[in-house]
């Protein structure tokens, strides 16, 4: 059965499908104003240095107030791996629709095209447009082919809590086993209470509750992963 | 094969990938593509068996980092900026001239137009410039007034800061609303050509010509080409979105957009020549106006065998 969700699929030339987490409109509201922020505390400090200089200084200001206007996201998605800093904070990154890193021409016109998605006036395309397609793309990044992500946590190697090899009483499928494991992995994060609640859910399988039938299905788990 | 064993056996494989991605190279480059397809195996293995979640999604995420760096796109930086704007510019150009026709009898015909009719009949200027407006243009052209090049080289960078500021971000406006099924460059190219003829004829008929022509012909080619050619790429896109012809529409309207996006740059480029040209020589008045006159008229001619000629040979 194929959940209901948001993850995208791509398959790679090497054969195997990889996925990608695009990021809703909400969250990339934030990313913008954090963005907004950031440009404008930046032209405004710069805008007092800079007044001291008198109309050389107001030039340099024209060309500042330009380069953030229209080419800071050019810059940083390009250069800092599809993150502006605003992307960064929340952590979303922009990739190319097959999950390749974005380059120069598709963020010039994902970034130019903020003038059509910026109609009539709040963004109110872009939103829309958001909302109405597969994996919340605003115009720029259709025309683009680029999508925004969620930046997936760091890569880190999954631990077993350690417990006695127990082997299983019934044959479990793939799915059961792989769930076993998925419970085992995650249990150092869940208080012992919760631990317990959720491992006497399979207390016909364990044979007992509490503590001692956690005991038993963290072993099911060790023996599934394959210790002795 | 039990997880415990796969994990054994193929750990070291996956941490040096790691290191690799980590800029602390455990493998010789020419290890990499192997061991990323090897990689790429124990990725789809490890979901057949059902391996834990949390390994499953370490090697996707492992596979996902080395699939954007492996196929990322590489810049080709200032050496293929050049030859875009030597060879592939030009090429595009001439590719597209159609479309650039139109741009340009959009922009150059209106601005003709305008002029001849105002030529002809003075009074007709009011029907583009209010009488205050035309009044301002006549006091800036005025020889009486300061020249922006006789208040110091400061004042020059603060008209080139704004030019940068104004112009490109009008090409990017134009660019921008084509995907608007061309409507942009369709109401900006007329307006801004039937404007310039207006206040061209207006200061000629004032008998301006010298502060005028002076000041514009440095630069014009370069900001009006660029106009022109922001313009076609603008309705490159909105031709693309509504005329895809045999590709889907998006697959359509993603080629224009990136062919539409290169002739952009180009105009940019121009625009950016212009706004250096614009602040720090047309202003100048230790040079004489018909000295500038025929700086300008050379600036056309090389503008127009650039595009004409540049890149026709070699690949």
């Amino acid at each position: 059965m194929q959940p209901i969700d948001t993850v995208r699929t791509i398959e790679t030339p090497e054969g195997v499908e990889l996925h990608l987490r695009p990021a809703g409109p909400v969250v990339r509201l934030w990313a913008f104003f954090v963005d907004q922020v950031v440009v404008w505390m930046g032209l405004i400090l710069f805008g007092i240095g800079l007044a001291y200089l008198g109309p050389l200084g107001l030039g340099l200001w024209f060309i500042l107030f330009f380069l953030a206007q229209w080419l800071y996201p050019v810059f940083f998605e390009v250069l800092g791996g599809g993150r502006t800093l605003g992307k960064r904070w929340l952590n979303l990154r922009v990739l190319m629709t097959d999950g390749r890193p974005v380059g120069w021409s598709p963020s010039l016109i994902r970034n130019l095209l903020r003038v059509v998605d910026g109609l009539p006036g709040a963004y109110t395309v872009g939103l829309v447009s958001t909302l109405l397609t597969r994996d919340f793309q605003r115009i720029g990044d259709i025309v683009a082919g680029t999508l925004v992500v969620h930046e997936e946590a760091g890569v880190q190697a999954p631990v077993l809590p350690l417990a006695e090899p127990v082997a299983p009483t019934l044959a479990l499928t793939l799915e059961e086993q792989s769930a076993i494991l998925a419970f085992a992995e995650r249990s150092p994060r869940f208080t012992a209470a919760r631990s317990e609640e959720l491992a006497d859910v399979l207390s016909p399988l364990s044979g007992a509750r509490g503590a001692g039938g956690l005991k038993v299905v963290l072993g099911m788990a060790r023996y599934l992963w394959g210790g002795r | 094969m039990r997880q415990q064993l796969f994990e054994q056996q193929h750990r070291q494989a996956w941490e040096d990938l790691q290191g690799w991605l980590e800029e602390r190279p455990t493998l010789n480059p020419e290890d990499v593509p192997p061991a990323y397809r090897q990689l790429c195996h124990h990725l789809a293995v490890a979901r057949e068996r059902h391996y834990s979640p949390a390994l499953v999604e370490r090697l996707q995420q492992l596979a996902l980092r080395l699939h954007q760096r492996i196929y990322g796109e590489r810049g080709e930086g200032l050496l293929g900026a050049l030859r875009f704007l030597w060879q592939d510019l030009p090429r595009q150009v001439r590719g597209e001239w159609r479309l650039v026709a139109v741009s340009g009898l959009l922009f150059f015909g209106t601005w003709i137009g305008a002029f001849l009719l105002v030529r002809a009949d003075p009074n007709l200027v009011h029907l583009m410039l209010s009488p205050e407006e035309a009044a301002r243009y006549v006091q800036m052209y005025d020889p009486k007034t300061p020249v922006a090049g006789a208040m110091g080289a400061t004042r020059d960078v603060m008209m080139f800061g704004w030019y940068i500021l104004n112009n490109v971000g009008i090409d990017f406006q134009i660019f921008a609303s084509g995907l608007l099924a061309g409507i942009g460059p369709l109401f900006f190219l007329p307006f801004n050509g039937l404007h310039g003829g207006a206040v061209m004829a207006h200061l000629t008929n004032q008998g301006l010509t010298a502060t005028f022509y002076g000041f514009i012909s440095g630069h014009s080619s370069f900001e009006l080409i660029g106009g022109v050619l922001s313009g076609a790429g603008g309705l490159r896109m909105g031709l693309s979105l509504m005329h895809p012809g045999r590709r889907s529409r998006v697959a359509a309207l993603r080629e224009g957009a990136r062919k539409g996006a290169r002739l952009l740059f180009g105009a940019v480029v121009l625009t950016f020549v212009a706004a250096c040209f614009e602040g720090f020589w047309s202003g100048n008045a230790l040079v004489p106006w018909k000295a500038k006159v025929a700086v300008g008229l050379a600036f056309w001619t090389l503008l127009a065998l650039w595009l004409l000629l540049a890149g026709r040979r070699g690949r």
